[in-house]
């Protein structure tokens, strides 16, 4: 097997631009495209705060159950992609939910969470995770 | 630690070597604003790895920056950013005291309307306060307002 140790890598016809070859090799897959550009990892119980973190500025609590997490570093647009999940704290065998709200900008996006079968709460381990293109 | 000279590079690489380099620092300030009359009061928490970056500098870019951008977006027909270079290529900002990085984060974060005339009205519509000010229970969270006594 050969090891490639390297600091930067980068594209050769285009510098934002590194492919790797899917399963099965039949196509090539843009590195970049899959790495995520912002996670969050919060307390969101008692006074909120963030757990730990990538490319994010700040959390704004809104009220129970509603999380604004700001960027660092912009995203190019609207269309980012979010997943998240919190954590059921003492209502074990609930499943939970971590919803993206119509608040979305280059800047924000605001997460919600809530025990799945009950109105929105608040969670020790609230995550996000953000896939999308850097402005 | 000495940041690196960062001028021209992507603040994204520049928030990986902070990520790499830095111990995050978890700040006792909040920032309670109220901006709407149906809402109630919410509170702004600067993230740990973000006041790191701050307090060390030569990693965050103006905050102008970030409102330059802002105009772009408000556009009709925004689409995506043009102008991110901004970000990248403009002159990071050196160190800053926990306090100047709150007032920085006020001003990127929290909307204009309410720290560009935050004490115009009644009563405040934002406060800088310590985390152990705050309600320890998030009863009644929903009904949160800044009280009027601190106007006084």
């Amino acid at each position: 097997m050969s090891e490639i140790i390297t600091d930067k890598l980068t594209g050769k016809t285009s510098a934002g631009d590194v492919t790797i070859t899917s399963e099965g090799g039949s196509a090539t897959m843009q590195l970049q495209q899959g790495v995520a550009k912002a996670w969050i990892n919060l307390n969101g119980t008692g006074t909120p705060a963030a757990n730990d973190s990538f490319n994010v500025a700040s959390i704004t609590d809104t009220g129970v159950g509603y999380y604004e997490v700001t960027f660092t570093s912009n995203m190019s647009n609207t269309s980012t992609a979010v997943s998240g999940m919190r954590s059921a704290n003492t209502d074990n065998g609930y499943f939970t939910r971590c919803d993206v709200q119509s608040g979305r900008t280059t800047s924000m996006v605001e997460l919600s969470s809530a025990l799945y079968t009950t109105s929105l709460s608040d969670g020790t381990d609230v995550m996000g995770i953000i896939h999308g293109d850097l402005a | 630690m000495q940041t690196p000279s960062f001028k021209g590079t992507h603040l994204w690489d520049r928030l990986c070597w902070a990520k790499e380099n830095l111990d995050p620092h978890q700040s006792d300030y909040r920032v309670v604003y109220e901006d709407s009359i149906d809402e109630c009061a919410k509170i702004l928490v600067p993230d740990p790895n973000w006041m790191a970056c701050a307090l060390q500098g030569g990693i965050l870019p103006p905050v102008w920056v970030y409102h330059e951008l802002a105009k772009d977006e408000a556009q009709e027909g925004f689409k995506k950013h043009t102008r991110g270079y901004l970000l990248h290529e403009t002159e990071p900002v050196g160190a800053m005291t926990e306090e100047e990085a709150i007032e920085y984060l006020i001003m990127k974060d929290c909307p204009q309307s309410v720290w560009q005339d935050w004490d115009s009205g009644n009563r405040p519509k934002m406060v800088i306060c310590r985390k152990e000010q705050l309600p320890q229970t998030r009863e009644w969270r929903n009904a949160w307002r800044i009280s009027s006594e601190i106007a006084a």
